[in-house]
Parts: structure tokens; sequence; C-alpha cells
């Protein structure tokens, strides 16, 4: 893990400063600055040091908890992050419930009427889920939910709870069709299952032989989707954030990267590397707590 | 199968047709398959000649032949769908219907070149790691995951960024996004050549004294073929929104390049007055991923006799 965290690191901040493109420009804007104020700032930023020089510098501030500097706002990149990441953090967590809760509901109501009329309907709404573009429903809902029928909020973050709805929603919706076809697919595997006819022959009840036995394999998947799905969380909360202009960590992020605000990039994606690493880690743990045979290995 | 070196020519046929006669079988009764097929095919002919559709039209067949204002002097811009306008006009005054056929070229020709580029580099890092294992295998597989472990869509509006200063081409948002979407082939391409290089019939191939090239060509990749096939057609589904949303983003194709996804980045600041403007091109966007996202479905069910219980 530590490994790769380096070598992430070292990637993302090959990525933004080997690459053309003068962040010095970016601070000055429009404007010719003269030489002496270039000068200040690149001593300032470090910027006229070897890269290998900047990249250890910057590793040991941020052992230390010491994010960087913003180059456009000048404020502590740590500031700039504790404000969004509530918002973010809020949006997703909502976003993950509803997943789970409308997902895994309607993967077994699927699976458990195999090639009925609820499974059809499940098969048939995911595949235009995955299929819609997130900013194609983002906007579609926007419209009709908040615009046309006045029933959610349009934007913003200012009433509240209901606020969170709309955009949790949109940002839910296409890994929640992933999460309902991994669950149906999963059950409709393990209902075939011997341990699951001996617990039918046992005589245990309908709901414990699904709810006990069967589900806590097909579950499994689920669990390995949702590492993929913080990528899709934070693709998708760029997305969202723009849409219902919510001042979130995705909105951030695009933001420093068209500003070149080159310390921010890092430090934020960094903070996401983090993060994917503890939720892949914590699944893995998950996935011997579910799954008994892979304890003895 | 049963007969592994029977006569040389009759065998192999039969041998290697039977999983795909078996497949082609399960295929030819899934409507879900000709769903995918016949949107599919009516996509690439669109990209490959849009002068067909447009040339129906009533309007201007020229998606660049646009007018603010008609010869009697009324506006001509972001008119709702009409008889003359099939899906309206744009901000332009451009025929909106002409723009959306000719917009499915950037879109599927970055789907597939994206697609291949991944695949390519997949498939020579996947294949080297499943067939050798040891440290080939374990320096790889570290090295995926660090690309892993980085942000997908922010890694690509980073390097489109910082392209961008100087404008971006269809090819280098298609090289973005196949550089950035390896990891994922790579792993794919790895674990069924994993798969079938533990295998029985590879096992013998190599007793009897088969040399690598030999096992990797005539085992290997035509049997791990299924499983990337399918994810090559779920992948260019996949890319066609990753790039509209990059588009829409601002930082994927540019104008004058004609992509759904910018015509939806325009259409944002209309959506509420106009709402043609998201339509059409996010409809567009939608069968076309949809096309993809079946076919790879139906693939996978008839190339997994599993499933078909």
């Amino acid at each position: 893990m530590i490994p790769v965290f380096f070598g992430a690191s070292l990637l993302v901040f090959l990525m933004v400063f080997a690459l053309p493109g003068d962040p010095v420009r970016a601070i000055g804007g429009q404007r010719a600055l003269p030489e002496a104020t270039v000068q200040a700032i690149k001593a300032r930023y470090r910027l006229d040091e070897p890269l290998v020089v900047q990249y250890v510098a910057y590793m040991s501030d941020l052992l230390r908890g010491d994010l960087g500097e913003s180059f456009v706002s000048r404020r502590p990149v740590r500031d700039m992050f504790t404000e969004t990441f509530p918002n973010t953090a809020r949006l997703a967590l909502f976003a993950v419930t509803i997943e789970l809760i409308i997902g895994i509901s309607a993967g077994i109501l699927a699976a458990l009427r195999r090639r009925g009329f609820l499974d059809m309907l499940v098969l048939v709404s995911t595949t235009i889920a995955i299929a819609i573009p997130i900013f194609v429903i983002g906007f579609t809902l926007q419209l009709l939910i908040g615009v046309e029928w006045g029933i959610l909020p349009v934007a913003g973050l200012g009433d509240g709870f209901q606020s969170y709805i709309l955009p949790a929603l949109v940002l839910a919706s296409v890994s929640l069709a992933y999460v309902a076809r991994l669950t149906r697919t999963g059950l409709v595997e393990s209902m075939n299952e011997d341990y699951v006819r001996t617990a039918e022959a046992k005589g245990l009840p309908r709901h414990r032989v699904v709810g006990q036995h069967a589900l806590r394999n097909s579950v499994l998947p689920v669990m390995t989707f949702l590492v993929i799905d913080f990528g899709f969380l934070l693709a998708g909360a760029i997305v969202v954030e723009g849409i219902f202009n919510i001042n979130g960590v995705g909105n951030a992020v695009f933001r420093a990267i068209s500003q070149r605000d080159n310390l921010v990039i890092i430090s934020f994606t960094l903070i996401a590397v983090v993060v994917f690493m503890i939720v892949s880690l914590i699944v893995d743990l998950a996935h011997t707590w579910l799954d008994p045979r892979l304890r003895h290995d | 199968m049963t007969e592994p070196v029977a006569a040389e020519t009759g065998t192999q046929e039969v041998g290697r047709g039977s999983l795909s006669a078996d497949a082609w079988r399960a295929l030819r009764r899934s409507p879900r398959f000709w769903l995918a097929a016949v949107i599919m095919a009516l996509a690439m002919l669109m990209a490959i000649w849009p002068q067909l559709f447009v040339s129906i039209s009533p309007a201007t067949h020229d998606p660049f032949d646009c007018s603010l204002r008609a010869d009697d002097g009324s506006f001509q811009d972001r008119l709702p769908p009409s008889a003359d306008h099939w899906f309206g006009t744009d901000v332009q005054g451009c025929d909106y219907y002409a723009r959306v056929m000719y917009g499915a070229r950037a879109s599927i020709v970055v789907g597939v070149g994206a697609t291949l580029v991944a695949l390519l580099i997949g498939l020579a890092l996947g294949g080297i790691g499943g067939y050798y294992r040891g440290w080939p295998d374990a320096v790889i597989s570290r090295v995926t995951d660090l690309f892993f472990a980085v942000p997908y869509v922010v890694g690509a509006i980073l390097l489109l960024t910082v392209i961008g200063d100087e404008g971006r081409s269809t090819l280098q948002v298609l090289l973005v996004i196949g550089v950035l979407s390896w990891p994922l082939a790579s792993r794919i391409v790895r674990s069924s050549v994993l798969g079938v290089t533990q295998q029985e019939y590879v096992e013998a191939a190599r007793a009897v004294g088969a040399s690598d090239a030999r096992i990797v060509t005539r085992h290997v990749l035509p049997n791990s073929f299924a499983p990337v096939f399918v994810f090559s057609m779920i992948s260019i589904g996949a890319i066609i929104g990753v790039e509209a949303t990059l588009s829409f983003l601002g930082v994927g194709l540019q104008l004058p390049a004609i992509s759904w996804g910018l015509m939806i980045n325009t259409a944002q600041s209309y959506v509420f007055d106009s709402p043609h403007l998201l339509l059409f091109p996010g409809l567009f966007v939608t069968l076309t991923v949809l096309a993809f996202l079946l076919l790879g479905d139906a693939l996978r069910d008839a190339f997994d006799p599993r499933l078909q219980r």
C-alpha cells in the first residue's frame, strides 16, 4: 500500500509539473509580470528548484500534514479542503446509501422472480441508466423536478437536507444500476448452490434461506464494486457539483485544474488516492468477514 | 475438441468453430442482440456517411451552413423542432439535425480508437503478466495498481487541459482516454490468459514440446478472445460516454469540431429555455452507448454457457 501511495504521488506530481504550462503565467493572468515578481513567485513556491527537490520538499511537508498553498488564492490547501470536503462527503454517503438500499432490493426482487415482469423491468431500466450520461440525467431531473414541478430545490445547498436529495439521486443513478445487476446475478447463481438447497431441505422459511444463506454470498461482488464505485463517485461529483452548483471537492479540483493551481490539484488528488486505498482495504476485510471460506486460507 | 490432433485441416475448424457456433446460435435467438446490432449498424453508417442521413432532411445539408437571420429578417437561432428543421436549430442558427448526424463520427472514432489503444497496451502487458507469471507479472501488476489508484477522470481532465493550451484534436482526446484506460484492459487480459495457461491442453502442448509462440497463437489467444471481445464492446460504449462527459466539461473536443458532448456543453446554458438542444444529442449518445453495452451483454451471455441454464 505504501509503495503504491508513493508511486501514485510521483505519477501525479509528474503529470502536474513535468507537462508544459507555466504556473507563474497562471498566477499573473493576462498581465506580463516584471522579472523580479516572477523570480519572487518562483522562489516562494520553490518553482526554480529541480523537480526532484520540489517533490521531496512537497512530500516531507505532506507527511507533516501541510498540504501546501494555493497559487491562486494564496490560501492553505488544507483550509480549502476542509471547506469543501464535508459537502462532498455528505453527498457521496447519501448517494451510496441510496445505491445500496434501492440497488440491492431491486436486485433481490429481480432474482427471485427470474424472467418475470419485475426482472425484465429491472434489466431494462438498469441498462438504460448505465447508458445515459450522468449530465443528461442531471439536467433532466433538475429541469423536471426542480424547475417544472418545483418539488425539490434546483441548485445549491441552502435548503438543508432537501437540497441533497436531487444531486445524490443523480450521483447514485449509474452505480445503483450496477448494484442491482450484480445483486441479481449473484443471487441467481447462489440460489443454485448446494448450501442453499440444504437450507431449503432443512425446512427453513424462504426469507431465511434468501436473507441468511444466499444473499450473504451474492453481496460479495457488490462489495468489490464499491471500490470501482469510488472512482465513479469522484467523476460524478465533478459533474454533479457543477450542475447543482455545490461547493465540493469535485468542483474545487476542476477549478484548480483550469487555473493551473498545481498544489491544490496534487493534494486533492492524493487525498482521493488515499481514500481509494482505504476503501479497497475495508472491502478486502469485509470480504473475509462475509465469506467464511476465505478465512481459512 | 475431443480429438486434438487429427487431420490438420478439418479438426481445427471444427474444434474452434464449436464454441463460436454455439455462441452464434444463442445470439441469433436473442432480441437484445438484434436490437443492439441494428442501432450499432445505424450509428456506424452515420459515422462513415452522415451525408446519407442529412440528404433526406428538408433543411440545409451542410452542418456549417448557419445563419442567425433568415432572408426575411426573422431570427433563426434556437428554433424548436419543426417540419423544416426536424431537430430545431442551435445557438448559431445551424440546422440541429445535420449537426447531430455529423456528431456521430467523433464519438465513435474516439470510442473505438481509445479502446484499441487500451487493448494494445493491455494485451502486451496483461498478456506477458498472465503468460510468464513470476517477476514480470509482479512488476506489471504493481504498475497497474499504481495507475489504478490515480482517479481516471481527474487524470483525463488534467492531461487534456495541459494539451488544450494550443487546441485539442480528436486524435489527442482519443490517445489520452486510451492511455488512461489500459489498466482495466490489462487486468482483464491477464486474468483470462492466466486462466487459459492453467488448462490441461496448454500443459499438454507444452509437454509435446510446442514453442511459446505456438502455444500463444494457437491456444492462449483464441481461448482468451471471448472475454476480451466482450470487454471491448462494453469499453467502446463506456468511452463514448466518457468523451461526451469530458466535452461537456469543456476539456474534450473543441469547436469547430462537431460532437454530441460539445453540443450538450453548449446546451447547458439554454437548458431551461431550449431543452431540445440537450434532448437530441443526449438521446443519440444514450442510444449509441446502449447498443454497445447491450451487444457486450448479449455476447457475454452467449459465450458463457453457465448463464444459459
